[in-house]
């Protein structure tokens, strides 16, 4: 069995179950194990949202959404090993809450893991262009300042096209020939 | 009408880090104001430091910078140039947001009608200037070539700014994680021809984004075993990669 894990981390309302939902093939609010390869009913139970993408019998792409906020930090401790990717959604609209995004950054070390990291901002559909690279560049600096080289998308976690899109990024960096 | 352009400093965070906290916002609600007060100007942000340049009546130019001068999210406010205009150089934005001042033509232009005034400038000053604007010559004839270098990605540029094409997106995907040898990613042919590839590479390098070293070991780094393979396969399948 090849199983790997992108776990998808943001704030309160952030799209993270909208996601999840659009990803995978079973609903993740109500997770029933049925696969041999599915491990997400104790996930449901303590507050993340697991989803699972099968690509084969024995290979599975797992889906981890976690609150971003630091009380959940036990909940990260839980998804944290061998990480395919990490995903991480902010809100448009709201200034990010920099405190809680470096303690999450400082956490899930994807510099020194050299876990592939991705950054995703929902709600774009209430910005411009020119608003949205406003956004941007105040993250940008952020992921400097923690030596991460990660790409921003904009993405709209209900739409399937769109949330594809992330897979395809995170594909294109993992999968290097 | 008048204009000034300044420079300031980011303030930096408890943690040292130097993020521009709540840009973003101030961006959006300032556009709007400027919009009402018909104040024009561009905003651009480098290294820790803003550059801005606001244009418009006289009084309302003074008092929107005395509140600007005073806002606790920047310090350091140092005025380069501060004249009456005739026209505006910014007509069309209320608040450009470039990502390189130095690639701007507007103000670019607005830097070259004003040469007289810049070397006027006390050292301070030009040092400031010099953060957004004169740097390094950015002619293609003066670049040197990539052959037997190393590549990596300091940073993904904004996508939004480079169309997002596929092909750029490659490109990042592959200088992510670790440096990759110009010379491989030219006989990969995934890139386009060297001149493609070149241009996209001097773009980043204008964007300061790209980190360009000398490689001693020229091999392609492999970090593919035999179960990673069948599983990018199987990735490729669900994806509708070919
Ligand atoms: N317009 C718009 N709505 C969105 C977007 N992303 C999420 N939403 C909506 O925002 C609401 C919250 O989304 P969720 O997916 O539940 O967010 P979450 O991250 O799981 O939130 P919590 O579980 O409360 O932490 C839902 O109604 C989504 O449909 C977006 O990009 N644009
Ligand atoms: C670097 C920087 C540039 C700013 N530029 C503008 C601007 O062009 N127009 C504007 O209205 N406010 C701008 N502001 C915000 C003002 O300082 C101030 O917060 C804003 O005008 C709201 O003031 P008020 O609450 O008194 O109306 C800027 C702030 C910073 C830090
Ligand atoms: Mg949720």
């Amino acid at each position: 069995m090849d199983y790997r894990k992108l776990a998808i981390i943001g704030e309160v309302g952030a799209g993270k179950t909208t996601l999840v939902s659009t990803l995978s093939e079973i609903s993740p609010i109500k997770t029933e194990a049925k696969s041999s390869i599915d491990i997400g009913k104790q996930y449901t139970t303590v507050g993340i949202d697991y989803g699972r993408i099968s690509l084969s019998e024995d290979t599975a792409l797992g889906l981890y959404g976690v609150p971003g906020q630091e009380r959940y930090s036990f909940l990260w401790e839980i998804v944290n090993k061998n990480l395919w990717g990490l995903l991480i959604l902010i809100k448009f609209g709201d200034t990010p809450d920099y405190d809680n995004l470096e303690n999450l950054l400082t956490f899930f070390a994807p510099s020194d893991k050299q876990t592939t990291c991705v950054i995703g901002i929902t709600y774009c559909d209430t910005a411009d262009d020119q608003e949205l690279a406003a956004l941007s560049l105040e993250i940008q600096m952020m992921l400097q300042s923690h030596h991460i080289v990660a790409p921003i998308l904009n993405i709209d976690p209900g739409n399937r096209d769109s949330a594809m899109s992330v897979l395809h990024i995170f594909n294109a960096i993992n999968n290097q020939t | 009408m008048k204009c000034i352009t300044y420079v300031s400093k980011v303030v930096a965070r408890k943690n040292s880090a130097v993020i521009p906290v709540g840009f973003a916002n101030m961006f959006s609600a300032a556009r709007k104001k400027n919009a009402e007060l018909q104040i024009t100007g561009l905003i651009s942000c480098r290294s820790g430091y803003y550059i801005q340049h606001l244009e418009g009546d006289n009084n309302i130019v003074d008092q929107l910078f005395s509140k600007i001068k005073s806002d606790s999210r920047h310090h350091q406010v140092t005025v380069l140039f501060e004249f009456e205009i005739a026209q505006r150089s910014f007509p069309e934005w209320n608040m450009k947001l470039v990502a390189t001042a130095n690639e701007d033509a507007s103000f670019l232009k607005f830097m070259d009608q004003n040469s007289g005034k810049i070397s006027s400038l006390d050292n301070t000053q030009r040092q400031l200037l010099g953060i957004f604007y004169g740097l390094k010559s950015s002619s293609p004839n003066s670049r040197r070539s990539y052959e037997g270098k190393s590549l990596m990605l300091l940073a993904w540029p904004d996508l939004m700014l480079l169309r997002q094409s596929p092909t750029v997106i490659k490109l990042c995907a592959q200088l992510t994680a670790q440096p990759y040898p110009y010379n491989s990613l030219l006989e990969s042919r995934r890139f386009g021809t060297q001149r493609q590839l070149d241009k996209i590479l001097q773009k980043f390098e204008t964007l300061e984004i790209l980190s360009v070293t000398d490689s001693l070991k020229q091999n392609i780094p492999v970090n593919r075993v035999g179960s990673s393979t069948r599983f990018y396969s199987k990735m490729k399948t669900f994806l509708g990669l070919r």
